[in-house]
C-alpha cells in the first residue's frame, strides 16, 4: 500500500478529494476542520508563494453534480500544515 | 409573523417595559464580515471600548434605542470562526455565549445573551454558515444578517433570503452595511425577536446537521455533566437558563477535544464516550465539522443561485500580479517603503507641532506660577510627562491607519503570504514583518500593531524582539558618538567610515533580533500553538472611515493604559533629577541630584565597559527617552541643552580627562563603540515596557524583555570594549 498522499504534494491547478486530517497539533487540527477542510470535500491548489511556501488552496462542495460553487475565500497555509491533510487525487479534466 | 404572535409580542412588551428588562444582543461573525461596520452604524459614536478582564481581547458595547421596542444593549464580540476555537478571541466569545460559571452571580453562572445576530459575508458563505449554524444550535433567538451581498453578486452569487430562512429556520436579512442597504429592514425585525425571547422561547436542540441521534444524546449527557461539575450542583439538573441546544453544543466541544473538561470526572466520561462512538464508526474529533459542512453544502445548493459562467471578479487577476516572484516582490517593497516613510517622516510634522504646543503650554504655565517646586513639578514633571505620551500618537495613528487600509483592502494577507517563509527561518512569521518594519521608526506603534498576528507565541516573539530594531530615538546617540569619535575617513575612496559604522549598528540590531526570536521559539515559547492557516479575502476598495475608526479606538486604549504608566515614570524621573534641593531651596545641578548620585553609584559596574559616572547619568536619564542621553550629557558638562549637536559637546567629550587629573583622553573610539552597542541592545524605553505590558496582559513579559536586553547589552558592550582595546588597540 502506498503511503497516503498529502496536500503538500498536490500541484498547481490539480484537484483532489480530502480523505482526512492527521496531525498531533490539536489547534491545527481544529483550524483546518473549521475552515472547511473536512473529509469528502474537494480541494484545489490555486497559487504558490515565490519560494513555493506557503500555498493558497480553495475548498469546495463534494457533490460532482453541483455546478462549481465558489462560496469560500481562498485559504493559505504552510506546506508543513498542508502535510496534515490526506487526499485522494482526481483528474484535472472536467468530470 | 401572524397577527396572534404580534399581539402576544406587544402585550409582553408592555409588561416588560414596566419591569425594565434590558435585553443583551450579541453581535457575532467571522473576521472581515463587516460586523464592525454594522456595529458602528447601529451605535454611531456612542460605544465604549475596554478589555475583557485579564486578557487583551477588546470588548465594545453600547446601549441602543430600538424603535418599536425600547432599550437594549449591543455587544460586539471578537471575530471568530467557530465556538470550538483555541485562540483567545474564540475562547472569550464562546464563554460569553455559553455563559460563564461565576459563583458571585445569581444561579452561579452568567446569563447568555438574549438575542444573537450573526453577520456572514455573502462571498464567504460556507465558513460564515459554519459559525452561524453553531450559533443557531444554541437555541437562543437568532437573526442571520448576510452582508456584502454586493461583493457576492460580483462573484456570481445571489442569496435567496426567503429560501435560506426556510432552510435554516431563522429570519434572514440581506445587507450591504457599508452602503447602509438593508439596515431599516434589519431594524424592523429586531423588536419581534426581542419580544419572542421575553416569551421564554428556548429552542429545542436543532442539530439538524447531526445524522446520529446517539451522538446527539451522548453530547447532551456530557454537557449536563460538565455544567453540573462546573456549578457544583448535586441534584443533576443544570442551573441557569441554558437551553438543551447550548448544553449539547458544549458536549460536542468536549467530545471533539476542543473544550476542556471541568474536572477528572468529566474527563473520564468523555474518554469513555469517545471510545463508545469509535466502536460505532464515529470519529468524535471530526464528526461535527464533517457533517455540518455537508449540511451547509445542501443548504447553499438550495438557497443560493449561481450565474452559469462563474464570474471571477478582479481578485484572481490582481493576485497574479501581486503574489508572483517578480512584480509581487517589487510592489511589496514599494508598499512597505511607503508605510515606513509615512511613519518615519510624515509623522514628524504633527510630532513637531505637538512638541511646540507642549513647550508653549509649559511657558504659559510657568508664566502663571511662581518659581518653585510646584511649578517644577507641573512643568517639568506632569506636562513633560503628558507630552511624552502624546508624542507617540501621530506615529501610532499613521501606522494603524495604513494597516487598516491594508487589511480592509485585502492586501495584508498577501503581504504575510509573501514574507512568511523568510520570517519563519527566524522563529517569526509573515505577519511579523510590518510590526518589525515600523519598529525602525518607533517600537511603540510597532508593538501595538502585532495585533495582526493571531497566534500568541508568534506575537510574543515579535513583541520581545521589536525593540532591537534600532528606533529613531537611538539616532541622536549614534550620531553624536560617531561624530565625536569615529574618524572622518573613507575606505577605498568612497565608503564613509562613519556611514559604515552607522549601518553596522542597524544590522547589529537586526541580527540580534533574528537570533533572539529563534532562541525564544526554541526554548521559552516552544510548544505553544502557532499556525499560519489564513484566509485570502477578495480585494476591495478600502474604506478610510473604517480605518479611522480603528485608529481612534487604539489611541484611546493606548492613552488609558500605557499613558498612565509613562506619566507615572516621568514624574519619578523628574523627582530624581531635581532633588534634593540645595540649601537655597533651588534645584541642584545634575551631578548632585539623586540621579547624579545614582550615576556615581553605578560607576563601578559600568567602568569595565569604558564608561564613567557622566555616561552613567546619561544612561539612567535615557529611561525617559533614549534621545535624552544627549541633552543630559550637555547638562552634565554645564552646557545649554540645545548644544547637543554643537561642536561644544563633541569637543567636551573628546577633551574629558582621566579621573586622576591627567589629560589623557578618558573616552576613546572603543568607548564610543561600546556605548553604541549598549544603546543598540539596552531596554531603555519605559514606554516600550508599558506598551508591552498592555499588549501581553502581564508584567512578566516586559520583565523578561528588560532582563534579556540588559544582559545582552552589558555583555556585548563589554565584549566590544575589551575587544576594541585589546585587539584593535583603539
Amino acid at each position: 500500500m502506498r503511503p497516503p498522499l498529502t496536500l503538500d504534494t498536490l500541484r498547481l491547478g490539480e484537484k483532489a478529494e480530502i480523505s482526512g486530517i492527521s496531525t498531533q497539533d490539536q489547534s491545527l487540527h481544529r483550524k483546518l476542520l473549521t475552515m472547511g477542510i473536512t473529509p469528502g470535500r474537494h480541494i484545489e491548489v490555486e497559487c504558490k508563494a515565490p519560494l513555493g511556501d506557503p500555498i493558497t488552496v480553495r475548498t469546495q462542495a463534494s457533490s460532482p453534480l453541483a455546478p462549481k460553487m465558489n462560496v469560500s475565500h481562498g485559504l493559505s497555509l504552510r506546506l508543513t500544515e498542508a502535510q496534515a491533510v490526506r487526499i485522494t487525487p482526481r483528474r484535472t479534466a472536467a468530470c | 409573523m401572524d397577527s396572534q404572535t404580534v399581539a402576544d409580542a406587544s402585550s409582553t412588551r408592555r409588561s416588560l417595559e414596566s419591569s425594565s428588562f434590558i435585553p443583551r444582543i450579541a453581535l457575532a461573525g467571522t473576521p472581515n464580515s463587516g460586523k464592525t461596520t454594522l456595529f458602528n452604524i447601529l451605535t454611531g459614536l456612542r460605544y465604549k471600548v475596554a478589555n475583557y478582564p485579564g486578557v487583551t481581547v477588546e470588548r465594545r458595547e453600547a446601549e441602543l434605542d430600538i424603535p418599536g421596542f425600547g432599550k437594549a444593549q449591543l455587544v460586539d464580540l471578537p471575530g471568530i470562526y467557530t465556538l470550538f476555537g483555541h485562540s483567545i478571541d474564540e475562547i472569550i466569545a464562546a464563554r460569553y455565549l455559553f455563559g460563564e460559571p461565576d459563583s458571585k452571580l445569581k444561579g452561579g453562572i452568567s446569563r447568555p445573551p438574549d438575542l444573537i445576530v450573526a453577520v456572514v459575508d455573502a462571498s464567504n458563505l460556507e465558513r460564515g454558515l459554519y459559525l452561524a449554524t453553531q450559533l443557531i444550535d444554541l437555541g437562543t433567538p437568532f437573526l442571520l444578517a448576510v452582508n456584502m451581498i454586493d461583493v457576492g453578486e460580483r462573484r456570481g452569487i445571489t442569496v435567496r433570503a426567503e429560501l435560506l430562512s426556510r432552510e435554516l429556520g431563522v429570519p434572514v436579512v440581506l445587507l450591504v452595511a457599508q452602503k447602509k442597504t438593508g439596515i431599516s429592514q434589519f431594524q424592523q425585525v429586531l423588536p419581534q425577536l426581542l419580544a419572542s425571547k421575553a416569551n421564554g422561547g428556548e429552542g429545542r436542540a436543532k442539530f439538524s446537521w447531526c445524522p446520529s441521534a446517539e451522538f446527539r444524546d451522548i453530547a447532551h449527557e456530557i454537557g449536563v455533566l460538565q455544567r453540573k461539575q462546573q456549578l457544583g450542583n448535586s441534584d443533576g439538573r443544570p442551573l441557569g437558563t441554558a437551553s438543551g441546544g447550548l448544553i449539547a453544543t458544549i458536549g460536542v466541544g468536549l467530545l471533539s477535544g476542543d473544550i476542556t473538561p471541568a474536572d477528572a470526572t468529566v474527563g473520564v466520561r468523555v474518554e469513555e464516550a469517545r471510545k463508545e462512538l469509535q466502536s460505532k464508526g464515529i470519529d468524535a474529533s471530526q464528526f461535527e465539522a464533517e457533517h455540518r459542512y455537508r449540511m451547509i453544502e445542501s443548504v447553499v445548493r438550495r438557497a443560493v443561485a449561481f450565474t452559469s459562467e462563474q464570474i471571477r471578479d478582479r481578485t484572481e487577476a490582481i493576485d497574479k500580479i501581486l503574489t508572483n516572484k517578480f512584480s509581487g516582490s517589487i510592489i511589496f517593497i514599494l508598499i512597505m517603503w511607503l508605510i515606513f516613510q509615512s511613519v518615519f517622516t510624515v509623522a514628524s510634522y504633527p510630532m513637531e507641532l505637538l512638541d511646540t504646543l507642549m513647550t508653549g503650554f509649559s511657558r504659559v504655565v510657568s508664566g502663571f506660577l511662581p518659581a518653585g517646586r510646584i511649578r517644577s513639578l507641573l512643568v517639568d514633571g506632569v506636562i513633560a510627562g503628558v507630552g511624552s505620551v502624546l508624542i507617540f500618537i501621530p506615529q501610532i495613528a499613521i501606522l494603524y491607519f495604513s494597516i487598516g487600509l491594508l487589511e480592509d483592502s485585502g492586501y495584508l494577507s498577501r503581504a504575510a503570504f509573501l514574507m512568511d517563509k523568510i520570517m519563519r527561518r527566524f522563529g517569526l512569521q509573515g505577519r511579523s514583518f510590518i510590526p518589525l518594519l515600523s519598529s525602525f521608526a518607533c517600537a511603540i506603534p510597532g508593538i501595538m500593531s502585532t495585533r495582526v498576528i493571531p497566534s500568541f507565541s508568534d506575537r510574543l516573539a515579535t513583541i520581545l524582539v521589536a525593540p532591537l530594531m534600532s528606533c529613531s530615538a537611538r539616532l541622536p546617540v549614534y550620531t553624536l558618538l560617531i561624530a565625536a569619535f569615529v574618524p572622518n575617513r573613507y575606505l577605498f575612496g568612497f565608503f564613509s567610515l562613519q556611514g559604515l559604522v552607522l549601518l553596522s549598528m542597524y544590522l547589529l540590531g537586526i541580527i540580534g533580533a533574528a537570533c533572539m526570536a529563534w532562541l525564544f521559539k526554541k526554548t521559552l515559547l516552544k510548544g505553544l500553538p502557532s499556525y499560519f492557516v489564513m484566509e485570502m479575502p477578495p480585494y476591495h476598495l478600502p474604506s478610510p472611515i473604517y480605518a479611522l475608526r480603528n485608529v481612534w479606538d487604539r489611541i484611546v486604549l493606548f492613552v488609558k493604559d500605557a499613558g498612565t504608566v509613562i506619566l507615572a515614570c516621568s514624574i519619578v524621573l523628574w523627582f530624581l533629577a531635581s532633588h534634593p534641593l540645595t540649601e537655597q531651596g533651588e534645584q541642584p545641578p545634575l551631578r548632585e541630584s539623586y540621579a547624579g548620585t545614582l550615576g556615581k553609584a553605578i560607576e563601578p559596574i559600568i567602568t569595565p565597559l569604558g564608561y564613567d559616572w557622566r555616561i552613567g547619568v546619561g544612561i539612567l536619564a535615557s529611561f525617559a527617552a533614549r534621545e535624552v542621553f544627549v541633552s543630559s550629557l550637555a547638562t552634565v558638562y554645564n552646557l545649554e541643552a540645545e548644544d547637543g549637536e554643537s561642536e561644544s559637546l563633541i569637543a567636551a567629550l573628546r577633551s574629558t580627562g582621566q579621573d586622576n587629573g591627567s589629560p589623557t583622553a578618558r573616552y576613546t573610539v572603543a568607548t564610543a563603540l561600546s556605548l553604541m552597542v549598549f544603546y543598540c541592545f539596552a531596554c531603555q524605553c519605559m514606554s516600550t515596557l508599558a506598551v508591552c505590558r498592555r499588549e501581553t496582559g502581564s508584567w512578566k513579559w516586559p520583565a523578561l524583555m528588560f532582563g534579556y536586553m540588559t544582559v545582552l547589552a552589558y555583555v556585548l558592550a563589554l565584549v566590544t570594549y575589551k575587544g576594541a582595546t585589546s585587539f584593535l588597540a583603539l
